[in-house]
Order: C-alpha cells, then sequence, then structure tokens
C-alpha cells in the first residue's frame, strides 16, 4: 500500500501538473502575440517609408528608395527581405522582386499576412497608396515580405526563459509541500517512536497527545493493549492455578516414594524419586515465573533494596555446600568485590541457586564451580565439558531454570551474558547502580 | 528425640511419620492448629515441624504463641517456596529453620537432629554426629571410642563444627566465637586451627571440608 506521505505527495502536486502545461501554453501565446506586433509595426515603417518615396513624373512612377528603410530591414544577419514596388491595379513591377504575391486588399489599403515565398514561410505586408502629380495620380502597391529567423529565435528565447522559471516555481512548490506534509505527519512518527520504546511487558495505554485525526488509532491500539493484557493475565492465573493444583499431588507422590525406597522394596524408586524431583521443581519454577511476570516494573517493588552481591553469593554457596559435594563439585566463592546493587534478595537466591543446580545435574565432568562477585555482576563459572542435554524432561527443567534467571535479571533492568561450551561462565550482569536505584 | 508436626495433609503428614518410625524417632501428628494447642499444653516434644497453611489458621500464630511463652523448643517451618515474606518473617518470628516443599524426608530428618543436637549442646553433655561424641561439660571428644586430646581452641572449633554438621560456618561466625574482639586472631590463625583439627579426624568418616571463600563444613564423607 502506498505510504500516507505519497499519497498526500501526489495529490497536492499532480493537480500543478496539467495546470503547469496550461500556463505554458497561454504564455507562448502572450509572447507570440507581443513579438509578432512589434517586428510587424517595424515592417509597417519601412513599408511606409517607401511608399514615401514613390513619386510621379512624367506620368510614370519613380522610386527613390531611401537608405534608413532598408537598413531597418536589414540588420538582422539571419533574416532575408524581399519587396516589390508595383503598379495598382495592373501590377506592373516598378522595382524590385517580380513575382511576390500580391494579396487581395477588398476595402483595406494594408494587409498582412503569411506567405511561402522561394518555398520559406514569410511574413509579408501589402501597402496600397497613391502617388500625385500637378495633372495625374498613379495608385501603387508596396509589397515588403521577410523570413521569420529573428521572430521565432526571440519568441524562442523568451519562452524557454518563461519555461525555466515555471519549472524552478514548480519545484520550489513540490519542495515546500514535501516539508509541510513532513511537518505535517511528525506526530504519527512520534506515536511510532513512543510504541517502539515499549518493552514488551508495560502494556499501559498509550497517553501522549496526538492529533484528532490519529486519535481513533491509538483508541483502538489502547483497547488491543487491554485485551493483550488480559489475556496475560489470564495466561499467567491459569498456568499459577496449575502448577497450584500440580504441587500437592506431587509432594505427596514425592513423600510416598521416598518411603517406599527407604522400605527398600523396588531398586528403581530412587531414580523415579529424582525424576518426581525434577518434575516438583519444574512446577515451582513455573510458579515463580508466573509470579514474577506479574510484577511490572522493579522500582514500585518494596522488596527491591540495595543489597551486597557477595552477601547473597555468600549465603547462597552456604545453602548449596552439601548438595554440591554430594555430587562431587567443589563449590566456592571468589569475592573480588562487594558488589553494591539493588534488588530482591529472595529472587536472586533463586537465579543463583538455578545457576548452581544447573552446574550439579548438567555440567559433564565439572569438579570445581566457583560463584565470582565483581561489581556489576555474578559470575557462575565450572570446569566441566559443557552442559549436556540428556532426556527430555531435564533439559526442559535445565532451559526454564535458565529463563527464569533470565526473567529475574530482566526485572533488575539487567541481564544474562551466557557461555555455556567447555569451561563454561554465566553471568548475571546489573546495570549501573544510579539506574537500579531510580 | 520426640517431634511434633503440624500438618494437614494426610498423605504428607503419613510419609512423614513412616520414615521417622523407619529410623527410629518419635513423632507426634497435629492435624491442624486446634490439635496442635490441646497436644503442647500437656506435653513437651524436643522439635515441632509446622507447616504454615492449615485449616484454620496461619501457622505463623502458634509460632509467635508459642516464643511469647518463653518456650525455647526448636521450630522448623514447613513452607512453600514461593512463599518467599513467609520465609523471612518466619526466621524473624523466633523459626529455627525452614523447609521448602515439597522437601526430602531425609533432608528434614537431618535437619530436625541437627536443632535438637544444637539446642542439647548447652544442656545437654554430649552431642554425636556419626562415629564422633562430644562431652561439652568434660571438653573431650572421642572418635570411634578413641579419645582426641584437643587444645581448648581446637576443641571449640571441632564443637561448632559438629553442632552445625552438614551445613557450612562461615570462617566469620567461627573467628568470633574463638576469639575475643580484644585478641584479634592473626590472619591465618583460622586455617592453622582448622588444620590441627583435619589432622586428628585424619583418614575417617568425618571430613571437614573447606567451603572455597565461604568458611568449613563437617560431613559424614560416605554420605556421598
Amino acid at each position: 500500500m502506498m505510504s500516507l506521505r505519497q499519497r498526500l505527495l501526489l495529490f497536492l502536486l499532480m493537480p500543478l501538473l496539467p495546470l503547469a502545461a496550461f500556463l505554458i501554453v497561454m504564455i507562448y501565446w502572450a509572447i507570440r502575440s507581443a513579438t509578432t506586433d512589434s517586428y510587424d509595426r517595424v515592417l509597417e515603417g519601412s513599408a511606409l517609408a517607401i511608399a514615401d518615396r514613390v513619386v510621379l513624373e512624367n506620368g510614370s512612377l519613380v522610386v527613390d528608395l531611401p537608405y534608413a528603410a532598408l537598413q531597418m530591414l536589414t540588420n538582422s544577419a539571419e533574416d532575408r527581405v524581399f519587396y516589390s514596388v508595383q503598379k495598382w491595379p495592373s501590377g506592373d513591377v516598378v522595382t524590385g522582386y517580380r513575382n511576390l504575391p500580391t494579396p487581395s486588399f477588398g476595402e483595406a489599403d494594408k494587409v498582412l499576412q503569411q506567405i511561402d515565398f522561394r518555398g520559406e514561410p514569410m511574413r509579408m505586408i501589402a501597402i496600397r497608396d497613391e502617388a500625385l502629380s500637378y495633372s495625374a495620380s498613379q495608385e501603387f502597391v508596396v509589397l515588403i515580405a521577410e523570413t521569420l529567423g529573428q521572430r521565432n529565435s526571440v519568441l524562442e528565447r523568451y519562452l524557454s526563459s518563461a519555461i525555466l522559471i515555471f519549472v524552478v516555481g514548480v519545484l520550489a512548490i513540490g519542495l515546500l509541500t514535501l516539508y509541510g506534509v513532513n511537518q505535517g505527519l511528525r506526530p504519527l512518527r512520534n506515536l511510532a517512536d513512543a510504541v517502539s520504546q515499549r518493552s514488551e511487558r508495560d502494556l499501559r495505554a498509550i497517553r501522549r497527545p496526538v492529533p484528532p485525526e490519529g486519535r481513533p488509532l491509538v483508541d483502538e491500539i489502547n483497547a488491543l493493549f487491554g485485551r493483550l493484557e488480559k489475556t496475560l493475565n489470564s495466561h499467567r492465573h491459569f498456568v499459577s492455578n496449575t502448577a497450584h493444583q500440580l504441587r500437592t499431588p506431587l509432594a505427596e507422590l514425592k513423600t510416598e516414594l521416598e518411603v517406599a525406597s527407604m522400605e527398600g522394596s523396588d531398586p528403581d524408586l530412587p531414580a523415579l524419586s529424582a525424576h518426581v524431583d525434577g518434575l516438583a521443581h519444574l512446577v515451582e519454577q513455573m510458579l515463580l515465573l508466573s509470579r514474577v511476570g506479574v510484577q511490572p516494573t522493579s522500582s514500585s517493588d518494596d522488596n527491591f533494596r540495595p543489597l551486597a552481591l557477595s552477601a547473597l553469593a555468600h549465603q547462597a554457596v552456604a545453602d548449596w555446600s552439601l548438595r554440591a559435594y554430594r555430587a562431587g563439585v567443589d563449590l566456592g566463592l571468589q569475592v573480588e568485590d562487594e558488589g553494591q546493587v539493588s534488588g530482591h534478595q529472595a529472587l536472586l537466591l533463586e537465579a543463583l541457586g538455578n545457576l548452581i543446580d544447573n552446574v550439579i545435574k548438567h555440567a559433564r565432568g565439572a569438579t570445581i564451580a566457583t560463584i565470582t562477585v565483581q561489581p556489576d555482576r555474578l559470575v557462575v563459572s565450572d570446569d566441566g565439558q559443557g552442559f549436556r542435554e540428556k532426556g527430555p524432561t531435564e533439559t526442559t527443567v535445565q532451559r526454564f531454570g535458565l529463563s527464569i534467571v533470565e526473567e529475574i535479571m530482566d526485572l533488575h533492568k539487567g541481564r544474562v551474558e551466557k557461555n555455556v561450551g567447555a569451561n563454561a561462565r554465566i553471568a548475571l550482569i546489573f546495570p549501573p547502580s544510579q539506574e537500579a536505584s531510580e | 528425640m520426640r517431634a511434633l508436626l503440624v500438618e494437614d495433609n494426610p498423605v504428607l503428614a503419613g510419609g512423614v511419620a513412616r520414615a521417622f518410625a523407619k529410623a527410629g524417632l518419635a513423632l507426634e501428628h497435629a492435624g491442624d492448629l486446634a490439635a496442635a494447642r490441646a497436644f503442647l499444653r500437656d506435653f513437651t516434644v524436643d522439635i515441632i515441624l509446622l507447616d504454615l497453611t492449615l485449616p484454620d489458621g496461619d501457622g505463623m500464630t502458634l509460632l509467635a504463641e508459642i516464643r511469647s511463652s518463653d518456650d525455647q523448643t526448636p521450630v522448623i517451618i514447613l513452607t512453600a517456596r514461593d512463599a518467599v515474606r513467609d520465609r523471612v518473617s518466619g526466621l524473624d518470628r523466633g523459626a529455627d529453620d525452614y523447609l521448602t516443599k515439597p522437601f526430602a524426608l531425609d533432608e528434614l530428618m537431618a535437619r530436625a537432629r541437627a536443632l535438637v543436637r544444637r539446642q542439647g549442646a548447652g544442656v545437654d553433655a554430649t552431642l554425636t554426629f556419626g562415629p564422633l561424641s562430644i562431652d561439652t561439660a568434660a571438653r573431650m571428644a572421642r572418635l570411634d571410642d578413641e579419645v582426641l586430646d584437643l587444645p581448648r581452641r581446637e576443641f571449640a572449633c571441632l564443637s561448632i563444627l559438629a553442632i552445625n554438621a552438614n551445613a557450612v560456618v562461615s570462617k566469620d561466625a567461627l573467628i568470633s566465637a574463638l576469639y575475643d574482639n580484644a585478641d584479634p586472631p592473626t590472619p591465618n590463625a583460622i586455617e592453622v586451627i582448622i588444620s590441627r583439627v583435619r589432622k586428628r579426624l585424619g583418614d575417617t568418616a568425618i571430613e571437614l571440608r573447606t567451603v572455597r571463600g565461604v568458611g568449613y563444613m563437617l560431613l559424614e564423607a560416605d554420605a556421598r
């Protein structure tokens, strides 16, 4: 579909073209009649000057051609002039070219016309006059024909400068229109910028002032946001409810399995119990994630407080040491900085726990895992051969665990940097503190 | 050791009861707050395992009642994992430990034992952890019935680690327990004491692990 800008430009500029063509034709006619009039006047002057010099001497016509009259006619290098003085009405040539065509005068004494002479278009004037002596009178005509070279070149010159001025004018109008259209469409572009800078979590209505023409669109977008938010919330509630419903039977199942394996009846029971553990963990993470997603901004939550990453990591290592030891992983802490950030302690402990759990369960051949605290980040690294992709359940739990970590860091306006090959390193990076404490 | 479990889910309660019975530990069960109150009026227990969501109210109110009557019986809160605020406020209000549901039965028993051990350490004369037994009154430690002759600080160090067995004791906590503020240790004094204790434990089932950057942990080596 054509853009709004293109449409506006098309409908504003298209009418200019026929208008411009019409104006150019009008200008052509005006210039043409002006040049024709002025050259015709010169032609007529010359003819009158010749007629003045025609006298009747002893019953015959004598012409004493005035130098100035011819001078006037021959000052153009490109034009040729033909003249003739003839008796009227007999047509006997007194002087000049013989075969210039004599026009029909009718009542008039002066005729200006377009003729073809010697294969060229020419402008010819014919005037009829009478030479008088004491005793007699004789009518005669003076004919002067002139080629059109100079008239045409003058016409062309005027016309081409007129067209040039015209083109410049049309271009100027076009540019001004383009500028105007862009200015006029600016609120629309501002709106698009505002929408594009939105976080996907932010589904509040657009409050920015828009021109009345944009209002219906914005209202529709806001209504869509509203419906989307409702859908998302009901989706979250569904996940949350489902997880909640699953929780109790899973806990019961786990307990039953553990008791049964303590009583030692079936060797497969511990493995089964471990699977139920994974499932229960998944359900808990789903619950946590659905809860985390409900909180739109971190700053409004009073659980976000200034805290030291070193203390957090200390607690995580203490919590997980026994499990790591049992899995053959030496878990340790390296504090390079206190790491003061603003954060949600329980969520961050959960995130670190997920990363440690990930190393313990999925890092192939890992024997050493270290949490390093730096000014703006927590790094969990291990010496394994990369993460194993095993059963579908395990990888789902693993991916889910990582996506929870990402979600939690998102809430902190931070990010997760993953390097999950051999000697994996996963860094939780926090934003600069002034941003986090805004 | 006698424990009281306050839990409304019969399947979970039954499972815990069977596991405790299997391990030779006595367990009483109360299905709601009223039953728990009635039981505690007439009897005492060594530890209370307290669920928070009960049919007739919040387990936290029972905890408050117990602590306000100056009863220092250890309490482990059993809570859903996402009840983060409960967890924190539970510890503030005098709970000794918490476990998130679903919990592993052996972990519940280990934590219960550790708490009872810790509680008893002040009063009780002896404390046992696997083959290790410590008589705090006589200041004597035995390993497989062999007496470990330990100087004062090494003995105190081993006692603290044994009370908190299977859990990490931070280096700072050890320092403040072993030294007065007026008598600060040299930077590696703790490492020296730990290495002496470790040497005395030798190649036995008790392992003294260093948790890099955090502290130390005493555990049974075959628990792996």
